[in-house]
């Protein structure tokens, strides 16, 4: 099955090796000379240097074998053009990285067939959206969100007293019982396991725990965290993603204050949000954080277009008490820092961008994928037809590759988190937690 | 919690006398009837908020908001000048209205921001700027906010 990817920037790139590390063939056209050399170096894929808008340039990268179009271009319209250009196999699904929102009106959007795109693919929102599922566990420092959000996969730092500190998996699952709640994953000194009952829990262990939502809280509990209600957010910047978050939080009935620097954003912003509170200022000034009662704020989302300033204003709202602090990063290099520093949690736009890109050309038997920023690892939902051959058979029994895990079973309306005794079966979701060098033998078992 | 609740009709003058942000920021803290000291450590501490960036958020209205030990629980004032004045607000409009709040720095019931959502959320109701304008007496008000379930 082969790929064309048009744009070798980040999103182009990160989408490229994951694909790429799936066995897929992948080529990515780009103008810049440099970044595909850079791509060529690193990934194992082909490199087409021209406009990927141009018929004759895609003909080269060998658009009619084609069964999958990505155009991730930093502007909208050469994406949109790219697909219209874009001829492959027949049944090949175009996607397109489209930011700007006039593209998502009711005019556009009830005839896709004009752009001839099937999916678009808007960054700045799915940042926001990342970032507001991040607010919502307001500890969790990356979250993913399956079943109609009835399940979450949730990244947890173990603290020093944690109920779990210092024991083994089985003696915790054992006092949990049946309770929906499964650790999928462990990063420990950079390096992610999948554990099994003998896995003993350390302090400052990284967990990617699934739960049910009811269960999100024991989670929290037991890896010493305390749950907090949302209620009041600030936002320093008035970037695209800074005005989505708002509107979100808007829906959510989550108080937001926005601190904008520039005054004509600033007034744009007013007019369109009705229920937060905007003001103009300078993010990473102390006295103003202070004064706008960054201390008692349930968190803070430094969303300003510059990577620098969002840093330094995270780090003045953590000093000054934020509870939590959620940083934008453009820079991928930048996301492990974050933490490193001593941040909460970081997002990229780009980051965003590629993995629900890669949500959605998965469509088949997959239907919901998560990529984790600091681990080899993500999160895969598979539907299960009546072919896949782990179907009916208990778990413990049943031959994953290593370095995978069934992290929860949803059967109708129910969600299952399981134990080795539980079975997957025809109909049912699975959502597998597996490192990245087990995505492509995993996925073999679950054929469409 | 109703903003009804921390207004009272002392704390309300509809036809402000001050001239220039200054002038009124002034005359806002003078209606907190704190001693002449307190109203000086007060108007500096507003002006300094100002200088970090305008509270007036558009459509007219402003909140001049800050911390300060001059007051022991949170309060706050209501004040107009229909003529308007330049108060560098996002919109570059001239200000009418100004729900001015002051907190004491450690607050037991933590009402500071709760207050400050509530009466920037009142603010951009389609209609306040227009009903504020008609309002006669500080009572007005008062029914304006009770009526609004603020």
């Amino acid at each position: 099955m082969s790929v064309v990817i048009v744009g070798a920037g980040e999103v182009g790139y990160h989408v490229a090796e994951r694909l790429s590390n799936e066995g897929r063939q992948v080529v990515v056209v780009d103008l810049n000379a440099d970044r595909l050399d850079y791509v060529q170096s690193h990934l194992d894929v082909g490199v087409i240097e021209g406009n990927g808008a141009s018929p004759a340039v895609l003909e080269r990268a060998d658009i009619a074998q084609a069964t999958l179009f990505i155009a991730v271009t930093s502007v909208d319209e050469v994406n949109l053009v790219g697909c219209t250009a874009a001829r492959g196999k027949p049944g090949m699904v175009k996607v397109a990285r489209v930011s700007n929102p006039d593209f998502y009106t009711e005019v556009a959007r009830l005839r896709p067939e004009r752009f001839s795109v099937d999916v678009m693919i808007n960054p700045e929102r799915e940042l926001a959206f990342d970032t507001l599922q991040l607010l919502q566990s307001t500890v969790a420092t990356d979250i993913a969100a399956f079943a109609g959000g009835k399940l979450q996969l949730i990244s947890l730092q173990v603290t020093e007293d944690a109920p779990i500190t210092n024991r083994t998996l089985a003696d915790v699952t054992a006092e949990l019982g049946r309770l929906p709640l499964l650790t999928a994953a462990i990063e420990r000194d950079g390096q992610t396991l999948v554990p099994d009952g003998s896995t003993v829990v350390r302090a400052g262990d990284q967990v990617y725990v699934i739960a049910t939502i009811d269960a999100v809280n024991k989670a929290l509990e037991l890896t010493g965290h305390q749950h907090t209600e949302l209620t009041r957010v600030m936002i320093a910047g008035g970037s695209v993603e800074a005005f989505y978050l708002a509107q979100m939080l808007q829906e959510h009935k989550v108080h937001a204050t926005l601190l904008v620097q520039d005054r004509a954003r600033a007034q744009e912003l007013a007019e369109k949000l009705h229920k937060a509170l905007i003001l103009v200022g300078d993010a990473t000034d102390v006295e103003l954080l202070e004064v706008e009662g960054v201390g008692d704020m349930d968190a803070f989302v430094a969303l300003t277009d510059e990577d620098q300033t969002n840093i330094l204003s995270s780090l003045v709202a953590k000093q000054a008490g934020a509870k939590q602090v959620v940083t934008l990063v453009n820079k991928l290099q930048y996301v492990s820092l974050a933490r490193r520093i001593g941040l909460d949690a970081a997002v990229s736009p780009r980051l965003s961008a590629a993995n629900a890109i890669l949500r959605q050309v998965r469509r088949g038997s997959v239907t919901r994928v998560a990529t984790f920023k600091d681990t080899d690892a993500e999160a895969i939902s598979f539907t299960v037809s009546p072919e896949c051959p782990v179907a009916g058979v208990p778990l413990k029994d049943a031959d994953f590759p290593d370095g995978t895990i069934v992290a929860a079973i949803v059967r109708g309306e129910t969600v299952i988190v399981p134990r080795g005794d539980d079975q997957i079966e025809p109909g049912d979701t699975a959502i597998v937690f597996a490192l990245h060098d087990a995505v492509g033998p995993v996925t073999k078992l679950f054929p469409s | 919690m109703r903003l009804r609740e921390f207004f009272s009709a002392d704390a309300i003058k509809l036809q402000l006398e001050g001239n220039t942000k200054d002038e009124l920021l002034k005359e806002l803290v003078s209606l907190l009837s704190l001693d002449e000291k307190s109203d000086g450590t007060l108007f500096k501490m507003l002006k300094r908020r100002e200088n970090l960036g305008s509270t007036g958020i558009g459509r007219g209205i402003a909140i001049p908001h800050c911390r300060s030990l001059v007051v022991s629980q949170l309060r706050v004032v209501f004040g107009r000048k229909p003529a308007g004045v330049d108060f560098k607000a996002i919109d570059n409009k001239p200000v009418h209205d100004f729900f001015l709040i002051v907190a004491p720095p450690m607050e037991v019931s933590n009402q500071y921001l709760p207050v400050l959502g509530k009466i920037a959320q009142f603010a951009k109701e389609p209609d306040i700027p227009e009903r504020l304008a008609r309002l006669e007496e500080p009572e007005h008000f008062l029914a304006l906010l009770e009526e609004q379930e603020f």
